[in-house]
């Protein structure tokens, strides 16, 4: 039983690598090797007691392969699971599977891509569908484009409501010191941005950015003398319906309805005991979409319920607290980052940006053109 | 496939189908289940039993973008859905980009081939839509 694994996991350290633009000659396992240092420092463990790999890229095939040479791993338990930007979020619950059938003891989550000091441009392991290619949307902007304006269609979403959801992503941002961008953004701003993929204007979609993370789990009774408190991994669930947008049946539901229930059933949680939402926002209208699935309004009421500040610093429903991707940082599998910051809210440690009394963050990955969904709840001691 | 014979690439019945000017689509012949694009098996119950069908070319805009690129004209892409209950991507030509609005009646204008550069990529040739009676 998959309630079972409630507690049964936790994270023990997390760490982005340097942020923003790296500069030239520096590999994606560059930025993955440092993230987990700085990882292990502060959770107090070594390289030599990670026995479980788990890491996912635009930059090698073979996901966990390629940084366990680098770094002198050799795990007894791997996997290069790739769901695009979710594959994170889903190595969370397959190593709390594997760290509690004894398969590994430690286990560690890497990420790493430098697409901004390459060229400047998402790099993409798309795969294209042959019979979408011929009318050359633009990947994926286009396709996420395509769902919001459904979403506009059949809800009356506005504009001004994804200008919103970017608007209170970068006033997020300014309270965050490692985000990319911090000058204050207004929605006037957000809707005279140069046309992208219509409804989306530039500041609608992530930043392009450089940047490496990692998470590190063990058991609860290994947790018991590191040196951080330990965040509980409570709930995880994944689910995938289609790859490609033409296949996606409703542009406006994605199966994030179906990973959120089995995050929730085995956290034994409702939506509402939810204190941070760290939400993929790849673009404006990915976290009202989100909210939805995840239960935290009706379909359909998402735009209205992120507008007047609801979802932003000092809201009611504190959403992408570091800033997101749309403000914070976006190196093209954003997923890692969730994680990081619904642990780093759980423990309390955010300084200006922290949201007072948080006992429960949610993550929420999503990968591909809103394919791979992928929900996980953290929670302190008191949790458990 | 049920009488053991060699795969019948369904990529392939549907760019001869296309490069004909017709845009097929499959029904299930055990479920009754219509899919696009085409594949050797039912997405719905499994069965090998799928047939294709010449579809008549009409459908609905269910959504649309416009893209902006610094290489072409605004351009749009379109989600169809067709009277026979699939959907497919494609363009529509013969209107403004504004007026290629959600819940548009489209038709099936023409098959564009593809070039050989592309074709030997394994692009396929293109459908381009119109709005109906137009």
């Amino acid at each position: 039983m998959m309630d079972d694994l409630r507690g049964k996991a936790c994270v023990v350290g997390v760490a982005e690598s340097d942020l923003g633009e790296v500069g030239p000659h520096v590999a994606a396992v560059d930025l993955m090797a440092q993230a987990l240092d700085r990882a292990l420092v502060e959770s107090g463990l070594t390289k030599a007691d990670v026995d479980g790999l788990f890491s996912s890229s635009a930059y090698y095939q073979m996901g966990s392969v390629e940084p366990g040479e680098y770094l002198g791993i050799h795990p007894r338990y791997t996997d290069s699971t790739t769901l695009g930007g979710s594959s994170f979020v889903s190595h969370l619950l397959h190593a709390a599977v594997a760290l509690n059938q004894g398969a590994c003891d430690v286990a560690a989550v890497l990420y790493g891509s430098t697409q901004r000091s390459d060229s400047g441009r998402l790099v993409s392991t798309a795969n294209w569908l042959p019979y979408e290619r011929p009318y050359e949307p633009r990947m994926p902007v286009s396709m996420y484009a395509m769902a919001a304006q459904r979403h506009m269609h059949q809800y009356g979403t506005t504009q001004e409501q994804l200008a919103e959801v970017a608007v209170q992503a970068r006033q997020w941002a300014q309270l965050n010191p490692k985000a990319f961008m911090r000058e204050p953004l207004t929605v006037e701003e957000v809707l005279e941005g140069r046309m992208i993929s219509e409804p989306f204007r530039s500041r609608d979609c992530c930043l392009v950015t450089d940047g490496g993370g990692a998470v590190i789990l063990t058991r609860p009774d290994r947790a018991k003398d590191l040196k951080q408190k330990p965040v509980y991994l409570l709930g995880a669930g994944e689910a995938h319906w289609h790859r490609h947008i033409s296949q996606m049946p409703d542009l406006t539901v994605t199966a994030a309805i179906e990973s959120g229930k089995r995050a929730f059933e085995m956290a034994g949680l409702q939506p509402s005991d939810i204190d941070v939402f760290e939400l993929y926002d790849a673009f404006t209208i990915s976290p009202i979409i989100f909210l939805e699935d995840l239960g935290m309004c009706a379909k359909g009421e998402g735009g209205v319920f992120t507008s007047d500040g609801n979802i932003g610093p000092g809201g009611n429903v504190p959403v992408n607290t570091n800033g997101g991707g749309l403000s914070y940082c976006h190196p093209g599998m954003y997923g890692i980052y969730t994680i990081i910051e619904a642990v780093r809210q759980v423990r309390g440690e955010c300084g200006e940006r922290q949201v007072d009394d948080v006992h429960i963050g949610l993550a929420h990955g999503s990968g591909g053109v809103f394919s791979t969904q992928v929900t996980s709840i953290f929670g302190g001691s008191e949790a458990i | 496939m049920a009488d053991g014979s060699a795969i019948q690439p369904p990529l392939k019945a549907y760019e001869e189908a296309l490069n004909k000017g017709e845009i097929i689509y499959q029904q299930c012949s055990d479920c009754e289940h219509v899919a696009f694009y085409p594949r050797i098996v039912c997405p719905d119950c499994g069965s090998t039993n799928v047939k294709y069908k010449p579809s008549a070319g009409k459908g609905e805009i269910y959504t649309r973008t416009v893209i902006y690129s610094r290489k072409r004209d605004p351009y749009n892409v379109v989600l169809i859905d067709m009277d026979e209950g699939f959907r497919i991507m494609s363009t529509v030509e013969d209107a403004p980009n504004d007026d290629v609005q959600i819940g548009m009646r489209v038709e099936l204008k023409t098959v564009y081939p593809v070039e050989e550069a592309n074709a030997k990529a394994g692009q396929l040739p293109k459908h381009v839509f119109r709005p109906e009676g137009g």
